[in-house]
C-alpha cells in the first residue's frame, strides 16, 4: 500500500474530499445511533457488565495465549487441517502463495479479513497470476476502486451510490441504474458466479476456539459462509490474539460484536467450522489450512499496551471518535483507521512512519467509552505521544521555552492581565466579523476548519466587579 | 482422519509469546468463572413456556425481515408451504436429509404444485452438485435449535444430509421445527452443544437470524446479497 510522506498530507488531502466527509459524517452518525439504541435496549447497568465479562475474557486469553493458541493447533491438526505459524506478514503471503501455485488456483474468493490487507496478501497473489476477488460488498467496492478500507465494519463507507455505480459499469457489460437495489442485484449476479467457480477460498477470523478447533466467521451477507461450504481449499487468516478459550467465551463476544459494530443483536451469519470435511460430506472444504500471522503483536504483550491485543475490530471507537469522523479512514495511512489505528499502527508499523497519529486525537476519551473490552484507547494515545517525544528528544528546547513561557505568564495575575491586554490590542488586524480569521502557522492550518472567537472588549475578570456590586446592592 | 501438517517453527513463534507473557507459561490456566452468568437466560422450559418463546421468536425474525407461521397439522403445514410455492413462485427446490423432515412429507406436498424438491445430496461429487445446487430457488433446512431472544436459527450440520449449502445458496430458505426447537437464547444452546457434542463439534454450524443484509452502500439497508432474501419460519406446535 503506498502511504503519502506524512499525516498532515493525506489528512489535508482527505479534507478537501467534501463527498467522502459527508459520506463519512452520515455513515459514522447511522452506526452510533444504531449502537445506542442496541445498548439502550439493553439497559446501561447490564451492557456494563458485558464489557466487564468481555474484558476479562479477552484478558485472561491474551495473558495465557501460549496456552491457547498450543491448544487450537492442536485441535485443528487433529481434525486434519493445516496449521501456518507465521512471525512476520511474509511468512504468511510466501505460504499462500505456495498453496496457491501448488493449487494451481486461477480463482480465488475472499471474504473480509484485514489481516490480509495487513501483509497485502492481495497483490502478492495476483502477481503470480491468481484473480483475487473480495466477496464483501464494501470490500469489492473498494477493490474495484483501488483503494484500501476506509472502517473497519463498512469498508465502503467514503463512497456515495453514484462512485459505486461508475465502478460496477466498468465490469458490467450492461449499464447499471443507480439505485442502491439495484447495485446490491448486480453485485449478487456477478459475485454469485464466481463463488460457483472458486479454487481456493480465503476467510479472515473473527474468533477461534482453542478447545474444539472451530473457526467462527461473522457477515451479515453469509459471504463467508458461502466460501467456507463452497471452497474445495479453505485458507483462514487469524492475527494470534483472535482467539477464545470455548463457546461460553464466544457466546459473550458475540452478542457484544454485533451490538457494537451494526445495533444487531446478532450478525446474520455467526459460522462455526472445524475445517475440512467428513468423509461423506459433500460440502465443505476438503483442505483448510489456518494461518496463524504474529506479525508485531507477540511484541506487545506485557507492555503497556497489551490490551490493545483485546481488540474485536468491531469500529465503534471509529463512530464515536470526532477527530475520525472529519477525516475519513484513508488519512490514518496504514490498514487500521480510527483510534484502534492510531494506536496499532504505530505499535505494528512503528513509531518512525506513524508516531504522528497520536497525535490525531482530541483526548476526548469517547473512543475508551465506546469500546466493548474497555481498551484504554485515550490512555494509550497519550502514552504514544510520550514514548515520541522520548524517542525523538526531538523539538524539546523550542517547546521548553514555549512552556516555560507560558507558566510564567498564567502563574502571575498581573502578568496574565498585562498578556491578555496586549493580545486584545493587538489582535485587530487577525479579526474578521469578531472571529481570529488570519495567524501564522500553525494557527492558521488550524483555523481552517475551526472558530477561534476574538478576545471580547471586556473580560469576565472585568465585568465581574460591576456584577458582584449589583448582586450585594 | 489424517493429522494435518504443522508449518513454521513452533519454538520460534512461541518465543517472543513466552518471553513476554505475564504468567508462567505451561500452566493450566482456569477460565473465566461462568463467563455467561447473569447475562444470559438459564433455564428449563415447560410447554407453555416454549409457546411464549415461539411468539418472542416470531416478533423477532419478523422484525429482521422474515416471515413466520404458527403451525397446527399436516394440512396447515401443506397450505402455508403450496402458499410459500406461489407466493416465491418457486419451480425447484433441496431439502435436508433429516428425520424430522422425512416424517413431513415434503415431497407430497410439492407434488401438488409444479415445484419440484430434491433431498440431499443432489449428487455425488462436488463438480455434479454444485451447478444444481446452484439453480435451486428455495432450501429447506430443519431448525434444530432456535433462540427467541434474538430470533436465531441454530443449524449444526450434524450428518452429511444436512450441508450449510441448502441454508445459503438459494435465494428462499424455509426453515420448519416444533416449539420444542426453541430456547430463550444462547445459554439454552450451549448447554445443549456441550451435551451432545462436548468439543467434538460437527464441522460447520451456522446461527442464522433474518434474511442476509447490507448497509454497505450509503448504509442504506438491503436485503438478499449473497445469502436468503426471503427466510421464513414454519414452527410447528409440539402439543398437537
Ligand atoms: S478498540 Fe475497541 S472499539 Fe475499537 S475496534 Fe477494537 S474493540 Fe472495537
Amino acid at each position: 500500500m503506498h502511504i503519502e510522506p506524512s499525516f498532515r498530507k493525506r489528512y489535508h488531502k482527505a479534507l478537501s474530499d467534501t463527498a467522502m466527509l459527508k459520506a463519512v459524517k452520515n455513515g459514522t452518525g447511522r452506526l452510533r445511533g444504531q449502537r445506542a439504541t442496541a445498548i439502550e435496549a439493553v439497559g446501561a447497568e447490564r451492557w456494563m457488565e458485558f464489557r466487564n465479562r468481555a474484558e476479562a475474557i479477552r484478558m485472561h486469553v491474551i495473558q495465557h495465549l501460549d496456552q491457547y493458541l498450543e491448544q487450537l493447533i492442536d485441535n485443528v491438526l487433529k481434525k486434519g487441517g493445516h496449521v501456518c505459524l507465521a512471525k512476520t506478514g511474509e511468512e504468511a503471503v510466501q505460504y499462500i502463495s505456495e498453496l496457491a501455485k501448488k493449487k494451481n488456483a486461477k480463482s480465488i474468493l475472499k471474504s473480509k479479513s484485514m489481516v490480509s490487507e495487513e501483509i497485502h496478501l492481495n497483490p502478492a497473489l495476483e502477481k503470480q497470476g491468481c484473480k483475487v476477488i473480495e466477496s464483501d460488498l464494501g470490500e469489492w467496492i473498494i477493490q474495484l476502486a483501488g483503494e484500501t478500507p476506509s472502517h473497519i465494519i463498512a469498508p465502503a463507507m467514503h463512497k456515495n451510490r453514484f462512485q459505486v455505480a461508475d465502478l460496477f459499469n466498468a465490469v458490467s457489460d450492461e449499464k447499471i441504474p443507480t439505485e442502491i437495489a439495484d447495485l446490491c442485484g448486480f453485485a449478487r449476479k456477478y459475485l454469485r458466479e464466481k463463488f460457483l467457480g472458486i479454487d481456493i477460498g480465503i476467510t479472515g477470523c473473527n474468533f477461534a476456539l482453542a478447545d474444539s478447533g472451530a473457526i467462527t466467521l461473522c457477515t451479515n451477507e453469509g459471504n463467508a459462509r458461502i466460501i467456507s461450504a463452497l471452497s474445495p481449499t479453505l485458507v483462514t487468516i487469524m492475527g494470534m490474539e483472535r482467539i477464545l478459550p470455548g463457546l461460553e467465551e464466544l457466546t459473550v463476544m458475540l452478542s457484544l460484536l454485533a451490538r457494537s459494530a451494526t445495533g444487531q443483536k446478532l450478525t446474520v451469519y455467526n459460522t462455526l467450522s472445524t475445517g475440512v470435511r467428513k468423509a461423506e460430506e459433500l460440502d465443505g472444504p476438503q483442505e483448510f489450512h489456518l494461518v496463524i500471522v504474529d506479525n508485531g503483536r507477540s511484541k506487545q504483550l506485557g507492555t503497556k499496551y497489551e490490551k490493545i491485543l483485546n481488540c474485536i475490530r468491531c469500529g465503534s471507537c471509529l463512530n464515536a471518535c470526532p477527530v475520525y469522523r472529519n477525516i475519513g479512514g484513508h488519512a490514518y495511512g496504514w490498514v487500521y483507521p480510527g483510534p484502534i489505528g492510531a494506536v496499532l499502527s504505530p505499535l505494528y508499523q512503528g513509531m518512525d512512519k506513524y508516531g504522528e497519529l497520536a497525535y490525531a486525537t482530541t483526548l476526548c476519551g469517547a473512543c475508551t467509552f465506546a469500546c466493548p473490552v474497555k481498551i484504554p484507547l485515550h490512555d494509550m494515545l497519550y502514552a504514544l505521544r510520550n514514548d515520541k517525544v522520548e524517542l525523538e528528544k526531538k523539538g524539546e528546547l523550542a517547546e521548553d521555552i514555549a512552556y516555560k513561557g507560558w507558566s510564567a505568564t498564567f502563574a502571575s495575575m498581573s502578568r496574565y492581565r498585562f498578556s491578555i491586554r496586549m493580545a486584545r490590542r493587538f489582535q485587530f488586524p487577525l479579526v474578521k466579523a469578531e472571529k481570529i480569521a488570519f495567524g501564522p502557522p500553525p494557527i492558521s492550518d488550524w483555523l481552517k476548519h475551526r472558530d477561534m472567537p476574538a478576545l471580547p472588549n471586556k473580560f469576565f475578570h472585568e465585568i465581574w466587579p460591576e456584577m458582584n456590586k449589583d448582586r450585594k446592592e | 482422519m489424517a493429522q494435518g501438517v504443522l508449518t513454521g517453527n513452533r519454538e520460534a513463534f512461541f518465543s517472543t509469546i513466552r518471553q513476554n507473557i505475564k504468567t508462567p507459561p505451561g500452566g493450566k490456566a482456569p477460565r473465566v468463572e461462568n463467563p455467561m452468568n447473569g447475562l444470559f437466560t438459564q433455564r428449563q422450559t415447560n410447554i407453555e413456556e416454549r409457546r411464549e418463546l415461539r411468539e418472542r421468536f416470531i416478533h423477532e425474525w419478523t422484525t429482521l425481515g422474515g416471515k413466520a407461521f404458527s403451525i397446527k397439522n399436516q394440512t396447515e403445514l401443506g397450505q402455508v408451504i403450496k402458499q410459500i410455492i406461489q407466493e416465491r413462485q418457486l419451480h425447484r427446490a433441496m431439502r435436508w436429509d433429516h428425520p424430522e423432515l422425512e416424517k413431513l412429507k415434503l415431497e407430497d406436498i410439492f407434488a401438488d404444485t409444479q415445484a419440484s424438491l430434491s433431498r440431499w445430496p443432489l449428487e455425488k461429487n462436488y463438480s455434479d452438485w454444485i451447478g444444481k445446487a446452484a439453480a435451486m430457488e428455495a432450501g429447506i433446512v430443519w431448525g434444530d435449535m432456535v433462540m427467541a431472544e434474538t430470533g436465531t436459527l441454530v443449524l449444526p450440520a450434524a450428518s452429511p444430509g444436512q450441508p450449510a449449502s441448502i441454508s445459503v445458496l438459494p435465494l428462499t430458505l424455509i426453515a420448519i421445527f416444533t416449539t420444542a426447537q426453541l430456547v430463550d437464547g444462547f445459554a439454552g444452546v450451549v448447554k445443549t452443544f456441550k451435551e451432545r457434542y462436548g468439543t467434538d463439534l460437527p464441522t460447520t454450524t451456522t446461527f442464522i437470524s433474518g434474511p442476509s443484509r447490507t448497509t454497505d452502500i450509503e448504509m442504506v439497508l438491503t436485503i438478499g446479497v449473497h445469502g436468503s432474501r426471503f427466510v421464513y419460519a414454519l414452527i410447528l406446535d409440539e402439543g398437537t
